[in-house]
């Protein structure tokens, strides 16, 4: 009998041990996997537990859901995937974003509140003007851009008269968007208008077209599917740009925004880091070398600058612990754009010409070293290797920062 | 015991179930060519959880040790399912029972050639298909040392089965206990899934599950985990073995409780 509890403790040990190895690899499925969990199902069996598990995927999201405009968006996604099955429960969750002041104000309130425009099966239907004002409220142009076609969508859904598109999308002709996002806006108001004969329309609708193809203009796509957290950022950042008084921290705030903002809106980017370079105050500051080594091989910025540049800057540099960030930094930039060795070796090269007065540089050096040996410039490499080796052999070479603490170095 | 043992071992003598293992090996190699088990299934889906687990560097079983383990599989139970009960129906329980012999050795005896033949088996095509793989170079996989060693670890589970099914058998017979077995074997499989399934989907999908996935799953034994990649490692491969034993313990100590019960003169 000993021996049968002892085979029971080993069997529930044991199964412990190995059921914790199996579930360590299961981890929860992201909502589009849980069909493919269980595709050896039937149909019918399989979508109802897809939809299920989707079900409480996304009420669990929208439960969990922090900040305003993930809530909302959560919530929205949440009405929306359950629309079909049950239309009251997706109509109240709707109805809530709009009841409820604050989940109203969040920016991305537009994609329930255009569910509910002119909707006769909502508990809470809401007239175009009501739609616009929520329009006029929005912030930014991507989300503007958004609101406009989920209306249109909307209006589309509902098979609305050519003067229901006409009234909805009217703002759109006092306030032009000379967007090539818009352009498809013009061209149902054209289209609709000349439904009902409406030519003054139509010639302002197709001038304005004109205008947006002269221009050529666009709001990015990635700044249109930024994750939320893209426009949270981009206020402190943009905060940070406003308190900026004194030019080293602008080089600083400025940068850190434009680096946000490329890829997404390479104007403003672009415009943040040109205005630091035509400003001679920020120019002679200290951590010049901030922006200007952002800007190294930049293709989305007006002013990009090559390595050359970078490097005849350094050589203006007078402060050793700047001088040293500045080569931190331009590594920094290299590593970004996943250069080549032949770069490295091209940014580093001047440092062949010095004789190293701080520790700080054998680790530029053994890069040279390195970059050198995998693009076959023996003789750089060469080189290298006999600066780390002296820089080795040099007892009394010592780091900067320990040269400043000891007070041997001054620096303000 | 090893006389009781030798003495079954005999009875398996048969031209029969010679032809029956040739073929056996012959499917085997045929179907070695295929990809190994593991890559059979498809990503993202629950077989892929239960067999794969984590990303480990582990060869994967062949389907030639698959189709190995059905047949062993098949064979034991066939043979583990008919020994007792028709040493019971021809009375040579009772012979074996008058010699210096208890029913725990005759159990014991009954259970190492059961064993020792189903091992035999799979080593022998084992064996075939590393040699057909080394010197004809057929099959998908290579067969390295590491491959080896890995197609041995889902064998393992052939004494849990031998064991559970001798039990079934003085229970039901032996046609219920290949009936039992079967059943059981499945609804095991599909019980092996229940936690894992549970895991995959989110939170309250399976309202109570917990619970009743808490009491049911020990009742099975989870035949999952004689042919996951990721069970490797000393600790894993030790709690395999351990989980193996316990349950053939538990296991034989009910048949025994049952053979010690049963009028086996009555039944003859």
């Amino acid at each position: 009998m000993m021996l049968f509890i002892l085979a029971v403790i080993f069997y529930i040990v044991s199964d412990a041990i190995l059921q914790s190895n199996t579930l360590s690899a299961a981890k929860p499925s992201k909502a589009s996997e849980y069909g493919q969990l269980v595709n050896w199902l039937p149909d019918k069996a399989k979508l109802a537990i897809e939809y299920r598990a989707k079900y409480l995927d996304f009420q669990k999201k929208a439960e969990i859901a922090k900040g305003i405009d993930a809530k909302v968006d959560a919530l929205f996604a949440f009405a929306d995937y359950i629309k079909v099955k049950d239309p009251k429960g997706s109509d109240k969750i709707m109805v809530s974003i709009l009841e409820t002041p604050e989940y109203q104000k969040s920016r991305r309130a537009y994609q329930a509140l255009a569910t509910l425009i002119l909707n006769s099966k909502t508990k809470h239907p809401i007239t175009i003007k009501d739609y616009h004002q929520h329009i006029d409220t929005l912030k930014w142009e991507e989300d503007k851009l958004q609101a406009w076609a989920a209306g249109l969508a909307q209006i589309q859904r509902l098979r609305g008269a050519p003067r229901a598109y006409l009234d909805f999308l009217a703002p759109l002709m006092q306030d032009v968007k000379e967007y090539r996002n818009y352009d498809r806006f013009y061209a149902t108001i054209a289209s609709q208008s000349n439904r009902i004969k409406d030519h003054e329309t139509i010639d302002a609708a197709t001038q304005i077209r004109e205008k947006i193809k002269e221009k050529n203009i666009s709001i990015n796509n990635n700044l249109i599917k930024a994750e939320l957290e893209y426009r949270e950022i981009y206020s402190n950042l943009k905060e940070s740009v406003v308190k900026a008084t004194n030019p080293e921290e602008k080089n600083f705030a400025y940068t850190a925004l434009a680096t946000h903002l490329f890829g997404y809106d390479n104007l403003e980017a672009s415009g943040l880091l040109t205005t630091l370079l035509n400003d001679p105050k920020c120019r002679s500051a200290r951590n010049f070398y901030i922006p200007l080594s952002r800007l190294i091989n930049e293709r989305l910025a007006e002013d990009r600058i090559t390595i050359a540049d970078y490097q005849k800057y350094q050589s203006t540099i007078k402060r050793e612990t700047d001088k040293l960030q500045a080569w931190e930094a331009g590594l920094n930039r290299l590593r970004e754009l996943k250069s080549k060795d032949q770069v490295y070796v091209d940014f580093l090269l001047p440092l062949l010409n010095e004789t190293p007065r701080f520790y700080d540089y054998k680790r530029f050096y053994e890069m040279l070293r390195d970059h050198a040996t995998k693009c076959g410039n023996n003789e750089i490499a060469q080189r290298a290797i006999t600066i780390v080796e002296r820089m080795d052999a040099d007892k009394e070479l010592r780091n900067l920062g320990e040269l400043i603490e000891r007070g041997i170095i001054k620096e303000d | 015991m090893w006389a009781i043992t030798e003495l079954s071992l005999r009875r398996m003598r048969e031209y029969s179930f010679y032809i029956l293992v040739l073929v056996g090996m012959a499917v085997c190699m045929l179907s070695d060519a295929a990809d190994p088990i593991t890559g059979q299934v498809s990503q993202g889906s629950l077989f892929a959880y239960a067999l794969s687990g984590e990303a480990v560097d582990i060869p994967s079983i062949t389907v030639g040790t698959s189709v190995a383990m059905l047949f062993c599989i098949l064979i034991s139970v066939f043979y583990s399912a008919s020994e007792i009960p028709s040493d019971i129906a021809n009375g040579l329980i009772m012979v074996i029972l008058s010699k210096p012999a208890g029913r725990l050795q005759y159990l014991l005896g009954k259970y190492i050639a059961t064993m020792l033949m189903s091992f035999t088996v799979f080593i022998l095509i084992e064996i075939t298909l590393i040699v057909a793989n080394r010197f004809f170079g057929l099959g998908a996989t290579q067969y390295t040392f590491r491959v080896i060693c890995r197609q041995f670890v889902p064998s393992l589970m052939l004494i849990p089965l031998i064991t559970m099914t001798i039990a079934f058998s003085t229970i039901g017979g032996s046609m219920g206990a290949m009936l039992f077995t079967t059943i059981y074997s499945l609804f095991s499989f599909a019980v092996g899934f229940i936690p894992l399934t549970v895991a995959l989907f989110p939170e309250g999908m399976f309202p109570g599950m917990g619970v009743i996935m808490g009491f049911v799953h020990y009742m099975f034994p989870n035949f999952l985990y004689y042919f996951q990649d990721s069970i490797s490692g000393p600790l894993l491969l030790a709690s395999l073995l351990f989980y193996t034993l316990a349950i053939s313990y538990i296991f034989m100590f009910l048949t025994m409780i049952r053979l010690k019960r049963m009028d086996l003169s009555v039944s003859a």
